[in-house]
């Protein structure tokens, strides 16, 4: 048995990427809001590394550390302002990707996993923005935390247990600040880009849906 | 220029369709550098364990749940949005038309669940 290994032509492989034709159905405007959402994720990568940098997930330290991100950091306040407003534009591109796949029908057979997988990134996006919106532990941060592990906790039979995992403890604390920072910037991030990768393997191995 | 006659309505990927990708990336970033600018993340005052606030609202994207769970009670107001996400996943299945035919029920329901989300999202602003 060979295990040679096979020598890699950049130069064809780029060759062969470059002639790729792209049918011209697909490129129509409201097919640009998969991507654009992808792009959204990269700019809150970078921001989210940036402002990682100086946060400090305490309950002492938290406010205080925006605060001097927002003073002291060189372009603290915009690389703040970036991360937030992408956040925002992110789920806009979601909404509006999910509505272009329902309208061209795209999610039907066979591309049906690649719909589940988008909507696990849909509740993903959803995770980000409630887990980051806590972690400024200002009032309207702290109490949407303890207003939305409560619901949690209202479901039935589950929910104490939810709850009380998702606070670290009967109530909205220190430990519920470290949950919620350990999965906005490692347990969520890992999990998208999984999906992510899942969902555009699928789209180059089934091709982009020509819809109607 | 061979591909392209061969296979009409095509462009190849390169440079055609990266560079028109490429411009419409960087003219997006230029969006949110703008956006970021007109709408500067503020900081509201710190959290206050013992100070419930008065007027509170979540963001826009969860106000439709905030209006629903103060219409209906709080049982009723999760079953639908696990409801919702359930059929969401579910909806290439549930979806029994043939590939290509229009599926007039899917769109009026996602018209109807749109509407509602708005309408739910109007009720969680109005005063008490």
């Amino acid at each position: 048995m060979s295990t040679e290994m096979k020598d890699v032509d950049v130069k064809t492989m780029l060759k062969e990427i470059g002639a790729k034709p792209v049918p011209a159905s697909v490129r129509k405007f409201y097919y640009c809001f998969g991507g654009l959402t992808f792009l959204t994720f990269c700019v809150q990568v970078l921001t989210g590394i940036i402002l990682a940098m100086y946060y400090v997930p305490t309950p002492e330290g938290a406010y205080a550390s925006i605060q001097f991100i927002m003073t002291d950091v060189n372009m603290g306040a915009v690389v703040r302002s970036i991360h937030r407003i992408a956040s925002n534009l992110m789920v806009v591109f979601v909404l509006f990707h999910m509505l272009r796949v329902i309208l061209t029908k795209s999610y039907k057979h066979p591309r049906q996993f690649n719909w589940v997988a988008g909507v696990c990134l849909l509740l993903l996006t959803l995770g980000f923005c409630f887990t980051g919106y806590m972690l400024i532990w200002d009032q309207v941060g702290y109490w949407a935390a303890v207003i939305g592990t409560q619901i949690a906790g209202s479901i039935p039979l589950l929910g104490g247990v939810l709850q009380e995992m998702a606070q670290g403890g009967s109530k909205v604390s220190g430990v519920t600040l470290s949950r919620f920072y350990a999965l906005h910037i490692a347990g969520m991030p890992i999990l998208a880009i999984l999906f992510l990768t899942l969902h555009f393997i699928m789209i180059r191995k089934q091709g982009i849906s020509r819809g109607l | 220029m061979e591909k392209q006659t061969k296979n009409k309505g095509t462009v190849p990927f390169f440079p055609h369709h990266l560079l028109s990708e490429a411009s419409l990336a960087f003219a997006f970033l230029g969006v949110i550098l703008v956006l970021a600018g007109l709408f500067e993340a503020e900081l509201g005052p710190p959290a206050n364990a013992l100070q419930t606030p008065i007027h509170i609202l979540p963001e826009w994207y969860f106000l439709w749940l905030f209006g629903l769970l103060r219409l209906v009670p709080q049982t009723v107001g999760l079953l639908i949005p696990v409801l919702l996400i359930g059929g969401l996943f579910l909806l290439p299945w549930l979806d029994r038309k043939k590939e290509t035919s229009a599926n007039r029920i899917i769109l009026l329901i996602t018209g109807l669940i749109l509407v509602g989300l708005v309408i739910l999202s109007v009720v969680a602003r109005l005063p008490w």
